[in-house]
């Protein structure tokens, strides 16, 4: 026969666990974009204002050797 | 119901809604959300490629092994030789080629710079048509016909100036097969001034060739020859070459400057005369009338003594502040005699330009110090008048197409509706360039060409040298050599001229360069011509050139009547940016200005009289005549009455390059004057703090950079310095080996910058960006601090490059709670970038403050294009970690390998950092001090020598040579 006995339990108010969930996410955001700040400029090039890829199309970028230069010593 | 009842049958404890959760399930969903955090935060990065071995290996490429290249840069009408290093395939940095005879392993720092060119993630990468990608044999079609159908209407060829022989036959062909086709070349930066003038009094224009080497008196009109004028690598090393006297009795030439702003030659000059440039026409020619009468030099012919009857110095009413100076001017000249030199830049008239042609004349300094003997003839520069002629005819509708390469006239032309207007009348407009510039956006064929690293070519600026360049890498991306798309259009015209330019250049070399009857099978022949990077060949001199005395009359009278506005605009080339061309280079934009010690913008300068006349402070923001309101930053030694502004700011276009300071170039005149009559300056109430890399302007009574006269250094003891011991509470260092150091001669150090720009080149050094430099954090290992003397006209400047002294009581190393910066057994103060935990107490503790903290991650983003741009033998610093020089321990660590290879020991020369070796001017030394004979060793022990805060007992590496100015009068010395 089913126990009509209650389990004790000490609740929480939902606005209380959905801050905390908040605050971690918040956390975790904030280290992310401390770490890799993207506003940031890099070496030569400032992100905040990026080519247009419409100007100038993605093509694979492909570093090989001339073949027909003349190396001075290596 | 049912819920009615399981409410009932499982009361909650202390319920009191539906608000409430267990804590069971709040426990669940934290963990879920930590779970989900951690799980992102960890997932790999999707950019994030393997590293996988070669599997097919180049032929050509050893890993870990650099190999160099010797190469051509060209600017404007000067090409540079250069010896490019490249590992594993990519070209990482770009010094000098030590084979050339005039640059000895010297280059321009714009060519190191424009390595980043190359790798620039803005590049055009394929063709493209009305805004739309197409293919190479769509576009050289399209271009093809139009040209063949151009017939009746003209179509014209924009380049810049053609100094390559082989090119310039290419164009000639292009002609021949394209009857209407006009080629123009511009150069927005050429002197137009001078150009005019030397064509007025010897009937032709040759390019510029001074020996600053054979000079003992310079004097220079506006004419900026060490920073922007010409060939200033050339100009530096020679300069140089005549101020660094091991004794009093040693010697060393006289630098008279007068000029309106202080430019980077007027801080090297001895005897500097702040002068309006409206007043420089008149006072040449009150020279020219000052030597005819003292020293009986004869006019040339054809020249009337009386037209300069009005030019008498002392009756000159600009010339009366500087009488005794201009007295003293005068004197030197005809004491130099051949040995002198006068010159005039840009912003002096023609007037004054034919003033100083006959001056060199009289003096009989043509061939010998101005050796146009040796020179070859110039390129026909259109002046900004024909351009506008051009323009003209395009907006009349004459035009049927319009091809632009290597050239960006929507930018540097003067008056964009013009340039609008006549665009709109062309019905096909070909952009061949690297980036998607100004002049790109209002093209309807663009046309992606290589970096000049990629390309083949040669050059022709003096008789006894042709210099060669040669691609270090394959093409990048999509793109055609500018020559190769004439050729290919070329034979879609019918008029096939060769299978690529390299065939082209190949040819034309085996045809008419190579010596006829040579027995050298032309292979060996073009293969040890690229590997020199340049041709000697023996050359008869130029004929001598004869002066027509009757256009000098007429310069004469037109200098009478030069006009004297209120107020002077000088425009002026940026030494960093030069006509706008390298705006899109980071490394440049953030090197600070040499004088003002600016980065990231152009403000105007202002002497500080008149800013305090109308209350401003560095920043404040005014307005000209016309133009946008601009920042403002006081300027030392500048003239009353000249305002100054930097000409290559303010561009449109380019992901570094737009909105970065104001575009001077809408302030010209349609003429193309570098000098504008201003109505008024009015402050708009504004400001906008500059990006100063440095805040001092003196050195607050401390003796950190010392500036000798001749008198001073007469003065002083004539022999070799003995080092002080100052008491010291360390230990003495146990040296095992070389002990490395460096000396830094402030007399022949003109302030260039080349070293800064080599360092960030060499050891990986992050652009922060304006905001933080504004917030002292430029990353630059080495800076060129400029400190003031004097005030007023009096004013004078000393440049000292400040790096990491490697102090051997280093008081960085004591106070590092976790050893990060330590002794090297060789003397260097190292820094282990992964021990740092970034207290930065070493930067606080460091008394030469050239620390540098890693606030941000500067590095973490890199665009791909642009990593493979760094140095693999230097490691990228990530957040939070202190950098410093590290004297380029890389190269001692290569050439001590080389060494033991070869079973040797160091020797003197082996180890040369990348500044020291950029420098063009010599002025940096590095070697073992621990060896009594190393060249390091001796200047370290000059009379001149002193260490910068030596009483500080840190016992630095660096010696300093003080600077030496040799002013006339009573403070100089005799030559």
């Amino acid at each position: 026969m089913k126990s009509n006995r209650t389990i004790p339990q000490s609740k929480l108010p939902r606005r209380t666990w959905l801050g905390a969930v908040a605050a971690v996410a918040a956390a975790w955001t904030g280290w992310k974009a401390g770490v890799r700040r993207t506003d940031a400029p890099r070496l030569s090039v400032s992100t905040s204002r990026r080519p247009r890829s419409s100007d100038s199309p993605r093509a694979p970028l492909v570093v090989r050797p001339s073949p027909d230069s003349v190396k001075r010593h290596g | 119901m049912a819920e009615g009842k399981l409410r009932v049958k499982l009361p909650v404890l202390g319920s009191d809604g539906e608000d409430q959760v267990s804590r069971r399930r709040f426990l669940a969903l934290f963990g879920a959300s930590a779970a989900l955090a951690t799980g992102a935060g960890c997932k790999p990065s999707g950019n994030r490629a393997a590293i996988v071995p070669y599997t097919k290996k180049q032929e050509e490429i050893v890993p870990g092994i650099a190999d160099y290249y010797a190469s051509t840069f060209q600017e404007g009408e000067v090409a540079y030789p250069v010896l490019v290093k490249a590992r594993e395939g990519r070209p990482i940095h770009v010094e000098g080629n030590d084979e050339h005879p005039r640059y000895r392993g010297k280059t321009s720092f714009h060519a190191t710079a424009d390595l980043l060119g190359l790798y620039d993630p803005d590049r055009l990468r394929a063709p493209m048509q009305d805004g739309r990608l197409t293919t190479w044999n769509v576009a050289i079609d399209r271009l093809a016909s139009s040209l063949r159908e151009s017939a009746g209407r003209s179509a014209v060829l924009i380049t810049g100036a053609v100094i390559s022989p082989s090119r310039k036959t290419l164009i000639a062909r292009l002609i021949e097969a394209v009857p209407g086709l006009r080629h123009v070349e511009w150069e927005p930066s050429a002197d137009h001034a001078g150009r005019q003038a030397e064509r007025a009094l010897y009937g032709e224009s040759r390019l510029p060739r001074h020996r600053f080497d054979k000079a003992w008196v310079i004097v220079a009109l506006e004419a900026d020859f060490l920073g922007t004028l010409g060939d200033t690598v050339s100009a530096i090393a020679g300069f140089a070459s005549q101020r660094r006297p091991d004794s009093f009795a040693g010697g060393m030439n006289r630098l008279y400057v007068l000029e309106g702003g202080m430019s980077l030659t007027g801080s090297r000059a001895d005897v500097r005369l702040p002068l309006r440039p409206s007043a420089l026409a008149r006072i040449a020619f009150g020279l020219v009338h000052a030597v005819a009468l003292r020293a009986g030099r004869p006019l040339p012919e054809g020249m009337d003594a009386a037209a300069l009857d009005g030019f008498a110095l002392d009756r000159l009413p600009e010339a009366k502040p500087f009488a005794a100076a201009l007295d003293a001017l005068v004197r030197d000249l005809i004491a130099a005699g051949p040995k002198s030199l006068v010159l005039a830049g840009p912003a002096a008239s023609t007037d004054a330009h034919a003033a100083c042609l006959i001056l060199n004349h009289m003096l009989g300094a043509e061939g010998v110090t101005v050796a146009s003997d040796e020179s070859v003839a110039a390129p026909v520069l259109a002046t900004p008048e024909e351009l506008a002629k051009v323009l003209a005819d395009m907006a009349a509708g004459r035009v049927a197409a319009a091809l632009f390469w290597d050239v960006n006239p929507a930018y540097d032309v003067p008056g964009e509706s013009a340039w609008q207007a006549a665009l709109a009348r062309v019905p096909l407009r070909v952009r061949l360039g690297l980036l998607p510039d100004e002049t790109a956006a209002s093209c309807n064929l663009v046309l992606p060409t290589n970096h000049w690293l990629e390309s083949w070519n040669d050059f022709e600026t003096s008789r006894d040298t042709l210099t060669l360049q040669q691609p270090v890498v394959a093409p990048l991306y999509d793109t055609l050599q500018g020559e190769d798309v004439l050729l290919r259009c070329l034979a879609e015209l019918g008029h096939p001229a060769g299978k690529s330019y390299q065939d082209f250049l190949k040819q034309r070399w085996q045809e008419e360069v190579q010596p006829q009857g040579s027995p050298i099978p032309f292979a060996r022949f073009w293969n040890t011509c690229l590997h020199d990077g340049l041709l000697h060949r023996k050359a008869e001199p130029a004929a001598t050139r004869v002066l027509d005395g009757t256009a000098l009359a007429r310069a004469a009278a037109g200098a009478a009547q030069a006009a004297r506005p209120t107020l002077e605009l000088v425009l002026d080339l940026d030494p960093r940016l030069h006509d706008g061309r390298y705006a899109n280079n980071g490394w440049l934009q953030e090197m600070p200005d040499p004088i003002q010690r600016t980065s990231w913008g152009n403000p105007l300068a202002l002497s500080p009289a008149d800013a305090d006349r109308l209350h401003l402070k560095n920043g404040d923001l005014v307005t000209l005549d016309r133009g946008p309101a601009l920042p403002i930053v006081r300027q030392r030694g500048q003239a009353e009455g000249v305002v100054r502004l930097t000409l290559g700011h303010g561009r449109s276009a380019g992901s570094v390059a737009a909105q970065v300071g104001t575009r001077a170039w809408s302030l010209t005149t349609a003429a193309g004057s570098r000098v504008v009559a201003v109505d008024a300056i009015r402050p708009t109430g504004g400001h906008q703090d500059l990006a100063l890399a440095q805040d001092h302007d003196t050195k607050d009574g401390r003796d950190i950079a010392r500036l000798w006269s001749m008198a001073e250094f007469a003065r002083k003891p004539q022999h070799e310095r003995e080092a002080e011991d100052f008491p010291s509470l360390y230990d003495k260092q146990e040296q095992k080996g070389p002990r490395w150091g460096m000396a830094s001669d402030l007399s022949a150090c003109v302030g260039c910058g080349a070293c800064v720009v080599a360092c960030q080149s060499e050891n990986n050094i992050p652009v922060v960006g304006p905001e933080q430099v504004r917030k002292g954090r430029a990353m630059h290992w080495m800076r060129v601090d400029r400190y003031y003397e004097g005030e007023g006209t009096a004013t004078s400047v000393v440049h000292e490059p400040m790096l990491c002294q490697h102090c051997d009581n280093a008081p960085c190393e004591t106070v590092c709670p976790v050893q990060a910066t330590n002794h090297g057994p060789d003397g260097i103060n190292q820094m282990a970038y992964n021990r740092c935990v970034g207290t930065r107490y070493c930067a606080n503790n460091c008394p030469y403050k050239v620390r540098r903290f890693n606030f941000l991650d500067f590095t973490g983003e890199t665009p791909e294009s642009m990593q493979l741009a760094f140095n693999p033998e230097v490691s990228v610093r990530p957040r939070g970690v202190m950098e410093k020089c590290t004297f380029c321990v890389q190269r001692i660590r290569n050439a001590e390998q080389v060494a033991k290879r070869d079973g040797r020991g160091l020797r003197d020369s082996d180890v040369v950092p990348a500044c020291a070796s950029a420098c063009p001017a010599s002025a940096i030394v590095f070697g073992d001090i621990s060896d009594p004979k190393s060249e390091v060793s001796k200047l370290s022990r000059s009379n001149r020598g002193f260490h910068v805060l030596e009483e500080l007992g840190t016992k630095p590496a660096i010696t300093y040579l003080a600077a030496l100015k040799n002013p006339s009068g009573r403070d100089g010395g005799e030559r």
